[in-house]
């Protein structure tokens, strides 16, 4: 069992204003491809409780979707705990509602790129898989061992077709936005 | 010979080319010929994934027209790759509007998707392309007095929507495999959890932590191992443990699930890459006939 010094902190202190309050957030993430389960959230807890994360900090995917329906955009999509969601599926697979709140995080973290708070560990793996089409760069080493291994070289993946597909779906333009205030813990 | 087109997907050609090694010549020994789909790049998983859903579908859609293009299924060896790739299939399947726009994207190379391919993850093709029966005849160098514990791999099983795969709360493919294997699979307090890896892009010593607890688990179930099934889980399992800021109470080997397979059905230590993992199962879970009789 962790004790409760070891338990890390990613709260914040402030209190709620009723200017903070965006009625119509929760509609506008509803809107999008994955996020549709979102205004059947109880808020019962169950995605917590299974959460590896809350397990270990004091991050609350409850109170994430409790924020989201209160209307607390800006907090919301400014805050660090948007970023440490595992992506386990594990609340998605457990939650009566079939709220899918892994899919909703997405949702989120897409709009919070729009407003330039995106972590910048995300940022950094995104830029190399445009560079290189793989998050780890092929090295000298890596090319013995493949030999060793009877394996046949690396072929680098088609890096010019894929910047044009990347360009044409707006990909810099949206890597701009993200990178206008990054977010480090 | 049966054919699958290999998605090696970005990291595991790089970092753990002995899983790449090991399937491929696990898989042919059963009967299936794992094919390598040339010229793909990373499926985005989540980090484009997180930054830009648009440009997530073009580059899986872009690696499942290519499969298309080859007419054939295509095999995933990494969680995520497989997770990626069936989650963007199931977007592609029921959203016209998004599969037009990616193939408009995909057009500029002549690509197109259709939906022709299946995706399958390694464990569907033991499970549903090679089947217990002849996994079961194929051991021919049983384990003695071995005691491992599955590690599934999130994407790997969850969504079951999705992925199709396993029982995401109750998996059991991996362990039936190491009971066929001789060893004995051993139970743990959080079998179905995450490894930690997807936080170390935003909070390693978080990630480190989470990976050790599991690991700690594994080690108080007196296990001899951890088989994996996922390239990420292989190397964050792996890597939680070295460091001087490692949490472990013991360090314990992480073996790829064909590499431990492969030794049962007698083939060749060094062939199964088995020397490059970093934490050896050498004088424990692979020892020699003179070692098991000491």
């Amino acid at each position: 069992m962790e004790r409760a010094e070891d338990v890390k902190s990613y709260k914040p202190d402030q209190p709620i204003q009723d200017s903070d309050v965006r009625s119509d957030f929760k509609y506008e993430v509803a809107e999008h491809v994955g996020a549709e389960g979102l205004l059947r959230c109880l808020k019962c807890g169950a995605c917590s409780g299974g959460c590896p994360v809350a397990a270990v900090t004091d991050y609350r995917a409850r109170k994430v979707l409790g924020d989201v329906l209160l209307g607390l955009k800006d907090q919301v999509l400014s805050s660090d705990t948007l970023w440490l969601c595992a992506a386990c599926f594990t609340c998605e697979e457990r939650c009566v509602q079939e709220v899918n709140f892994t899919d909703v995080v997405t949702v989120l973290r897409n709009m919070a790129v729009r407003e330039g708070f995106a972590a910048e560990g995300y940022v950094e793996m995104a830029k190399r898989v445009i560079q290189f089409g793989r998050v780890s760069p092929i090295t000298r080493q890596v090319e013995r061992m493949r030999e060793n291994l009877n394996l046949p070289p690396l072929q680098e993946p088609a890096i010019e077709e894929l910047r044009a597909i990347m360009e044409s779906a707006g990909f810099p333009e949206i890597m701009e936005a993200a990178t206008r205030r990054l977010k480090t813990v | 010979m049966r054919e699958i087109l290999l998605y090696r997907g970005c990291t595991t050609p790089v970092r753990l080319s002995e899983y790449e090694s090991s399937t491929k010549i696990v898989l042919q020994e059963l009967g299936v010929d794992a094919i390598d789909l040339i010229n793909a790049n990373c499926c985005g998983a989540q980090f484009v994934e997180s930054l830009y859903p648009r440009a997530h579908a073009a580059l899986s859609g872009r690696i499942l027209a290519l499969a298309e293009q080859e007419e054939k299924d295509i095999l995933a060896i990494c969680g995520a790759c497989s997770g990626s790739l069936k989650h963007i299939k199931h977007i592609l399947d029921s959203n016209e509007s998004i599969r037009k726009e990616v193939n408009g994207l995909l057009a500029h190379e002549g690509l197109k998707y259709t939906g022709k391919v299946e995706v399958k993850h390694l464990l569907q093709v033991f499970n549903e392309d090679i089947g217990y029966r002849a996994l079961e005849k194929a051991i021919i160098r049983p384990y003695q007095g071995v005691r491992m514990a599955a590690h599934y791999g999130c994407h790997v099983t969850r969504p079951f929507e999705i992925a199709k795969v396993d029982d995401p709360e109750n998996p059991t493919i991996i362990d039936r495999i190491i009971q066929l294997t001789g060893a004995t699979a051993v139970e743990y307090t959080s079998k179905t959890q995450c490894c930690g890896g997807p936080l170390l892009a935003m909070d390693e010593e978080l990630a480190t932590k989470i990976g050790a607890g599991k690991i700690n688990n594994v080690i108080r179930a007196d296990a001899h191992g951890i088989v994996t099934a996922c390239a990420f889980c292989q190397i964050q399992l792996t890597q939680t443990q070295l460091g001087s800021e490692s949490m472990v109470i013991n360090r314990i080997p992480i073996i790829t699930l064909p590499q431990f397979l492969g030794y049962a059905m007698g083939l060749d230590y060094n062939d199964l890459g088995l020397y490059l993992n970093p934490i050896s199962a050498r004088h424990t879970v692979f020892r020699t006939a003179e070692e098991m009789a000491y």
